[in-house]
């Protein structure tokens, strides 16, 4: 096996180029290894070599985006490279977004295998958490001998293209993927084991983490009712009659928005459910059960409320993605704060 | 109670004159058969085909799965509540052909109100073979043909009926013979050192595609419970066919994995302290609530420390899963539960539709949403098309003989919530 | 959904049939609904009994907009 050949990427004060003054120094390279490429190259030994290390200043590839990223990548490509590491960024954000972002370019446009490294919380990683090998590093370049080792021998492997551990073993962040595979036990031997170790109150891992939610700060409540717009809004599957918008029956990929304007009720007549996850019949006989503008209309016309908005949205929630959900809500939001929408009522079956 | 399970290794099953087991051959009279079943009036025709391991075979538009099974002690108690009297079972001696599966298949008509039979693929050989656990086992395949003009619910108690007559015909074969193993079920003695352990099985109830039989009758509302010897013996039947990889047949409930299990570990590691039964994709929070309350309480008073709780199937039935484990939890009992993931086609979606935060020890029976590319085969028993409603799984409507991809979902039993299966989910 | 529309600054109310799930996954103002296969609904009521129904229900929800929720709860329907 011939000497792996490496190229590092790196900004321009981890080059040595300067500091914050220098953040705008267009991509450049140089021979061979530079700051903590140093140390790497040592722990690679004669099994690669940095053969050249690209940088350019955290400003500039900021600002010119896709001009930097080609230039970067040309750099790159002249030195064929059987593998790229770039970083280690810690936690600078501006650093970490040009490390990743070269490394996905890198894999997606030359074909070559990337490895990066910086803190978990910065925000590269849940943007490139999935396609990339980000490995976890704490907020201190103090641990940069400890980092670059684990860089050395994890390039190493993607250099050679020899399959990675599991993350946990092998020292990267699991991209959140999940995949199925054998295992030597069967789910019934597994769950018993698994209440034992609670009952013993011996240590025990799910095989499922879940979720963490961020804090949310929610938004103030409503001042005044009767000059308020409302919106209703539904998981349900109510849309209109041959469903124009093409919602699917179940994981709705779309939401669907209709207007109710001078309507006072939602009859079978006009509107179906094309919900799939349950029996449906009920709704589909009177789809107010799930968007009640029969009876918003009424509060609406004793001023008891200031209106109903004229658009109401409708997806179909059954087992869809968390992310899909979240997307929703964050387009739909924005639709009706540009409608002058001051608070929402949501129905889900 | 004391339960005596016969088994009777088969190595091979083929046709032939007589129906009979011979050197652990089981052979097959196939008209015999066809007549006994064609008895009843709804049936037009039955066709019988066997598939064994390794054969460039697929089976499709599964239904019920049942292992041959006939209750010695006492004629004409098997599977009570559907061929015979509703009468506790249990106990006494029953005999099993091991390693044989009678499978019922037929293309039915669509049921009501888009809760619809799904396709159900079984793939004797080739990649999906290793995640399908009827690819292990010799299948006696029975395709039927349903006469015209009756309810939905007449064909599937037709088809019901026949694939569970097929079974014990099969294991009458066995009655002189002496059998390779005895296996003694009973819950004898255990030291009250040993932690008490409750097993929870959620099953449900909802149209006319999912149906858990308990003695002939659907699961209802009131929690209520089981000697572990009834599962083995026939009293919880399967009649639910919709999503076919996380079912759990008729088979999976006389070879109930995690029955066995406590009892493999009982007066060992731990004391099994009996089963509770409640009803999940209940459509009324109130009922979930209840239902899960009323579950939890009894298993505090069968004096469990830990309990297990078992999926039940999905979509909403996986809030009744975790109400029943934050009810039990909340009674101060530890849970471990199982449960099947739908994480998306990249595994990179959460896999539950819901959960609560006592659900801190849960053990994943897979990913359904994973695709897999599948070979074309020589043969297909069951039909020739891949059912597809709606355009939720994708490859519908292909050729059976021919490769297809499709998810996971279609593998029959692939992510079984009782726990045959082997397939758990990994981070990558 | 509802969460981000929350974030977004849009006081809201979820009702769902199974509060469960809202609460795992974090919507403020959670009412529960009637039924899953009715949320805002009950059919074994005459029409005008089930609209009024359904008003006290929707009633409640905008009554619970004008009030602060930090955390997911479950708020209940008046008798």
């Amino acid at each position: 096996m011939g000497t792996l050949r490496i190229v590092h990427y790196l900004n321009q004060f981890f080059a040595g180029v300067g500091g914050e003054k220098h953040a705008n120094v267009a991509p450049e390279r140089r021979h061979g290894a530079a700051g903590p490429g140093v140390p790497m190259q040592k722990a690679l030994g004669e099994a690669a070599e940095i053969v050249a290390t690209v940088y350019c200043g955290d400003d500039y590839f900021n600002v010119n985006g896709e001009a930097a990223i080609a230039r970067i990548v040309e750099l790159i490509a002249a030195e064929a490279p059987a593998v790229v590491v770039t970083g280690p960024a810690f936690a600078s954000g501006r650093y970490g977004m040009a490390c990743a972002a070269v490394g996905q370019a890198v894999e997606e446009r030359l074909g070559i295998p990337a490895v990066t490294a910086m803190a978990t919380d910065n925000p590269a990683v849940e943007l490139y958490r999935r396609s990339l090998c980000i490995i976890p590093t704490g907020e201190s370049v103090a641990t940069t001998g400890e980092i670059v080792e684990r860089m050395a021998r994890i390039a190493l492997k993607r250099g050679r293209g020899e399959p990675l551990g599991r993350p946990d073993d092998e020292g990267y962040l699991s991209r959140g993927i999940r995949q199925n595979v054998i295992v030597p036990q069967p789910a019934a031997v597994r769950v018993v084991d698994l209440v034992l170790r609670k009952v013993r109150g011996e240590p025990y891992t799910t095989e499922i983490p879940l979720p963490d939610v961020d804090p949310l700060v929610p938004a103030p409540p409503l001042r005044d009712l009767k000059t308020a717009t409302i919106a209703l809004v539904t998981s349900g599957g109510v849309v209109p009659r041959g469903n124009p918008d093409r919602i699917e029956a179940r994981r709705a990929s779309r939401w669907s928005k209709f207007s109710i304007a001078g309507l006072d009720d939602l009859s079978s007549r006009d509107f179906e459910c094309i919900h799939g996850g349950f029996d449906n019949e009920l709704v589909a006989a009177d789809p107010d059960r799930v968007l009640p503008v029969d009876v918003m209309r009424e509060l609406e016309r004793e001023g008891s409320i200031g209106r109903l908005h004229e658009y109401c949205y409708a997806t179909v929630g059954a087992g869809g993605p968390i992310e899909r959900a979240r997307r929703f809500g964050r387009d739909i939001s924005a639709e009706l704060l540009a409608a002058g929408v001051q608070a929402v009522i949501m129905t889900a079956t | 109670m004391r339960l005596e399970i016969a088994s009777y290794q088969v190595k091979d099953v083929r046709f032939g004159a007589a129906t009979r087991l011979r050197d652990g051959v089981l052979e097959i009279d196939a008209d015999e058969l066809r007549r006994l079943l064609l008895q009843d009036p709804a049936l037009d025709d039955v066709t019988v085909a066997l598939a064994r391991p390794g054969e460039s075979v697929r089976i499709i538009h599964v239904l019920d799965t049942v292992e041959p099974r006939a209750r010695m002690s006492q004629p004409g108690t098997d599977f009570p509540g559907h061929l015979s009297p509703p009468l506790t079972v249990g106990e006494g001696r029953t005999h099993r052909l091991a390693g044989v599966a009678v499978m019922e298949t037929a293309e039915l008509p669509l049921s009501l109100g888009g809760l619809n039979v799904k396709e159900a693929i079984v793939d004797m050989s080739g990649p999906a073979a290793a995640f399908t656990p009827f690819a292990s086992t010799l299948n006696v395949v029975l395709t039927f043909k349903v006469c015209p003009g009756l309810s939905y619910a007449e064909y599937d108690a037709a088809i019901r009926h026949a694939g569970l007559r097929a079974a014990v015909h099969l294991a009458e074969v066995t009655r002189d013979l002496p059998p390779h193993e005895v296996e003694t079920f009973a819950l004898g003695p255990s030291s009250p050192d040993l932690p008490r352990i409750v097993y929870t099985c959620l099953l449900c109830q909802e149209g006319d595609v999912h149906h858990d039989f308990v003695y002939g009758r659907t699961v209802d509302e009131t929690p209520t419970l089981v000697h572990p010897n009834e599962f083995l013996d026939g009293a919880i039947v399967n009649g639910e066919h919709h999503i076919a990889a996380y079912l759990k047949p008729t088979f999976f409930h006389q070879n109930h994995p995690i029955i066995r299990e406590l009892y493999r570990r009982h007066g060992h590691e731990l004391t099994f302290a009996g089963v509770v039964l409640t009803k999940c994709l209940t459509w009324s929070n109130f009922d979930k609530q209840r239902s899960a309350s009323f579950a939890a309480k009894l298993a505090r008073l069968l004096g469990a420390q830990g309990v297990v709780i078992s999926a039940g199937t999905g979509g909403h039935a996986v809030a009744d899963l975790m109400l029943n484990c934050q009810e039990a939890a909340r009674a101060g009992l530890k849970t471990a539960l199982t449960c099947f993931e739908m994480a998306g086609d990249r595994g990179d979606e959460f896999g539950f539709v819901t959960y609560v935060p006592e659900a801190d020890a849960v053990v994943s029976t897979g990913n359904m949403d994973e695709l897999i590319d599948l070979p074309p085969v020589e043969r297909v028993i069951g039909g020739t098309t891949i059912i597809d409603i709606g355009d939720y799984e994708g490859g519908g409507g292909a050729a059976a003989l021919g490769a297809l991809t499709t998810a996971m979902r279609r593998l029959y039993c692939c992510t079984s919530l009782v726990g045959p299966g082997l397939m758990t989910t990994r981070p990558v | 959904m509802v969460r981000e529309m929350e974030g977004a600054g849009l006081p809201t109310v979820f009702f769902s049939s199974i509060p469960a799930i809202p609460l795992a996954f974090g919507a403020t103002r959670i009412l529960p609904g009637r039924a899953i296969r009715y949320v805002l609904g009950d059919p074994s009521l005459p029409l005008d009994r089930e609209r009024h129904v359904r008003r006290r229900m929707v009633e409640a929800a905008l009554q619970a907009l004008g009030q602060p929720c930090p955390r997911p709860t479950l708020l209940s329907l008046p008798a």
